[in-house]
């Protein structure tokens, strides 16, 4: 009996040992949140950055921000100066930098404390002209920051001095959560807060059309449409190529049902818009259960829209060769493919060359259609960016980008002419020797230097019919050949 | 008539006629042409005489009648054309050379692609036949770099190197600059002596006189009167003759 009192008494005496040190623990912990360490002359209450990011949520580099920091004075201390450092590689200013106090029930009484500001490095000094009420709550405003580039957790370092002559470290800031901004960004950012751009910003008209810095913003971004738009086009023109000449060659076939076939197509694709086509491929396709990515999409609907044009590049440039040059390789037992690969084709290629160069500009520019089923390209890229800051910038960055191809091209085109209408000179005295004929130059390239009894084809083509063309050289004289 | 020891019939023409739409242009031609043999051929212009040359080759498909290379029907219906042309060589009024291609490839292009000769093989056939006509030394110049007299040798050593058993000439010197036409005239005064059979259609009558073994005048689509040079020239018989030949004394 007295061993089972024993030990109840010496379970509760565990007990309440328990139970004291726990005690003991609160009144350590609650000691520690009530009477900070006398070392600190206040206590941070907050230090927040306004976002500034486009999505408004988070803080970036290299991007002006505002920093308010506020704290709590211990209730005996009043302090005549106060400053901030921020991390390395930052910057601030001193324009519309205040200090206030803030008082009353519920910390809506503002009091603005005259005071003199001063930027040395990273560190803003504010110096009170008179010292601040004891145990005030103090909220510090820091304008024009701008964090380092890379971003990273931000930590800040405060001084105080206080009345009594005694100075303290502030080290409680929390740190500030800053996002890496890209380069392009901070660049653009950069330019934007120049006094030139402002000055420039200022015009309303320059502001949207050309803002400088949105200029810089979108670059990169239009860049990655850019690359897909001269993605499409490079891989959907050569792959037109063959398709144009295949085409071609049937439509000068003597076989009625090619001639047909071609012409039919051929009308069919000049004879639609582009951007039908488009939505045909695009909206069709998928409901009819193929569902191809926009990339391949893309290239296929354009490839067979071009093959159209080249087609008729191609007969034309077929149809331009004198029929000397047929009746020259047949006499000679040459076979219809070979009279083409060898005789022909040479000929015909130099002479089409500037016309498919215009050719290649046109299904550049062309590509813009496929923004309308969204494939992210140029100006796809470059009206997300108008959506959001409503500037028209990005649309000049887009058209620069067209630009870029289009006039080396288009002047590449324009030598090729004029080298084609030298060396057509001196094919023209091959077949046109003893004649001397006045030698037009010839814009197109082809046709116009022939003998006058080797008409150029028409360039108003074929009618819905498909009805095949008064040709220089007949389908029939072709096959026989 | 002078007809050559070998009597095998190269070329023969029976009734060919040939009509463009409504235009008749020939209206039945016979013609036979022995191994060895130069016939020009003469006659006004539009008289048919280059569509007949043209129908021998099949660069004009005859309306009706026959044309027989050795013997081989080339108007048959499954005739194989092209192994017939391969006898024929052709050089044209405008010579159509390929203005891609330098003198020397231009004589061997046919050679390759058709009889399928070896590059080395073509290119000393070419150069051989260059060398004929005069021009071994032009013979990486493109057409366009050679004069009207030049490009025409190098279109007559383009259809030698093919080694033809018949050459057939359509107004050769007609596109030429008046002091151009001897040096091409030469050319096949050299062929006819090395014993080419020849069909030539020309203007030319010193060259006719001089080089021909028979003269064939032809007038409206048929042939109005054929013999050698000096009856032809000196004692025709049909009015169209002395007409035609009446306005070129003129």
């Amino acid at each position: 009996m007295q061993q089972v009192k024993d030990t109840i008494i010496d379970a509760r005496k565990q007990v309440k040992r328990l139970l004291l040190a726990v005690l003991a623990l609160t009144v350590v912990c609650s000691m520690v949140v009530a009477f900070p360490d006398q070392s600190y002359a206040a206590t941070t209450v907050k230090c927040t950055a306004r976002p500034n990011s486009d999505s408004g949520n988070d803080v970036q580099g290299a991007k002006e921000t505002r920093i308010t920091w506020e704290m709590q004075f211990a209730p005996e201390e009043s302090i005549t100066k106060i400053s901030l450092t921020l991390p390395q590689g930052s910057s601030c200013s001193t324009e519309n930098a205040a200090i206030s106090t803030i008082s009353g029930a519920d910390n809506m009484t503002r009091t603005e404390l005259d005071a003199a500001f001063v930027v040395q490095g990273e560190t803003i000094t504010a110096t009170l002209s008179e010292p601040a009420p004891a145990g005030s709550y103090v909220r510090f405003v820091i304008y024009g920051v701008f964090f380092p580039v890379e971003g990273g957790d931000m930590v800040c370092v405060g001084n105080a001095t206080l009345a009594n002559g005694s100075t303290v470290e502030i080290s409680d800031i929390p740190a500030i959560p800053v996002k890496a901004n890209d380069p392009v960004e901070a660049f653009a950012e950069q330019i934007n807060n120049m006094e030139w751009a402002k000055a420039w910003n200022s015009n309303k008209f320059l502001n949207l059309f050309l803002n400088p810095g949105l200029l810089v913003r979108s670059f990169p971004i239009v860049l990655k449409g850019f690359l897909m738009s001269l993605g499409i086009v490079l891989v959907s023109f050569p792959c037109a190529i063959p398709l144009g000449l295949g085409l071609a060659l049937m439509r000068l076939s003597k076989r009625r049902i090619l001639r047909g076939l071609a012409g039919l197509y051929v009308n069919v694709v000049r004879g639609t818009p582009l951007f039908l086509q488009i939505y045909v491929a695009f909206f069709g396709l998928p409901l009819a259960g193929i569902s191809l990515p926009n990339f391949p999409l893309g290239v296929i609907v354009l490839c067979l829209n071009s093959a159209a044009y080249m087609c008729e590049i191609f007969r034309a440039g077929i149809l331009s060769i004198p029929k000397g040059q047929f009746e020259a390789a047949s006499s000679l037992g040459m076979r219809y493919g070979q009279t083409m690969l060898f005789v022909i084709f040479p000929q015909m290629v130099k002479r089409v060359v500037p016309t498919l160069t215009s050719e290649f500009i046109l299904l550049y520019k062309d590509t813009s259609l496929l923004a309308a089923v969204g494939v992210m390209e140029v100006i796809l890229y470059a009206k997300s960016i108008v959506a959001t800051t409503g500037s028209i910038t990005p649309y000049i960055v887009a058209a620069c980008f067209y630009l870029v191809i289009t006039i080396p091209l288009a002047k590449v085109a324009i030598i090729l002419e004029n080298k084609l209408a030298l060396t057509d000179g001196g094919m023209a005295s091959s077949s046109d020797a003893g004649t001397k004929k006045k030698k037009s130059r010839n814009l197109f390239g082809f046709g116009k230097k022939q003998q006058a009894n080797k008409p150029m084809p028409p360039s108003d083509e074929v009618g819905i019919t498909g009805e095949p063309l008064k040709r220089a050289i007949s389908p029939d004289e072709l096959d026989s050949l | 008539m002078t007809i050559q020891s070998a009597d095998t019939v190269m070329v023969s023409i029976q009734d060919l006629h040939k009509s463009f739409g409504d235009l008749d242009v020939l209206q039945g031609i016979d013609l036979d042409v022995h191994k060895g043999e130069v016939v020009v051929v003469l006659g006004p212009s539009g008289s048919g005489k280059s569509t007949m040359l043209r129908c021998i080759n099949l660069l004009e498909t005859p309306t009706s009648g026959h044309i027989l290379i050795e013997g081989d029907d080339i108007t048959a219906p499954h005739a194989d054309v092209r192994q017939l042309r391969e006898r024929l060589g052709m050089v044209f009024q405008q010579f159509n050379l390929f203005p891609h291609l330098s003198a020397k490839k231009n004589a061997m292009l046919g050679q390759e692609k058709v009889l399928k000769r070896s590059k080395a093989e073509a290119e000393e056939k070419a150069m051989k036949n260059l060398a004929k006509v005069g021009l071994a030394d032009r013979a990486d110049y493109k057409p366009g770099q050679l004069s009207g007299g030049q490009q025409q040798r190098v279109a007559i050593a383009r259809a030698l190197s093919m080694d033809p058993d018949v050459m057939l000439f359509d107004e050769p010197t007609s596109a030429l600059d008046p002091e151009l036409v001897r040096e091409v005239l030469n050319v096949m005064k050299d062929l006819a002596q090395e014993g080419m059979t020849m069909i030539v259609v020309t203007h030319e009558m010193g060259f006719a006189r001089e080089v021909a073994d028979r003269v064939v005048f032809m007038a409206d689509g048929v042939i109005v009167e054929q013999g050698t040079p000096e009856e032809v020239f000196d004692h025709p018989k049909s009015d169209r003759t002395k007409d035609f030949l009446g306005h070129l004394k003129d």
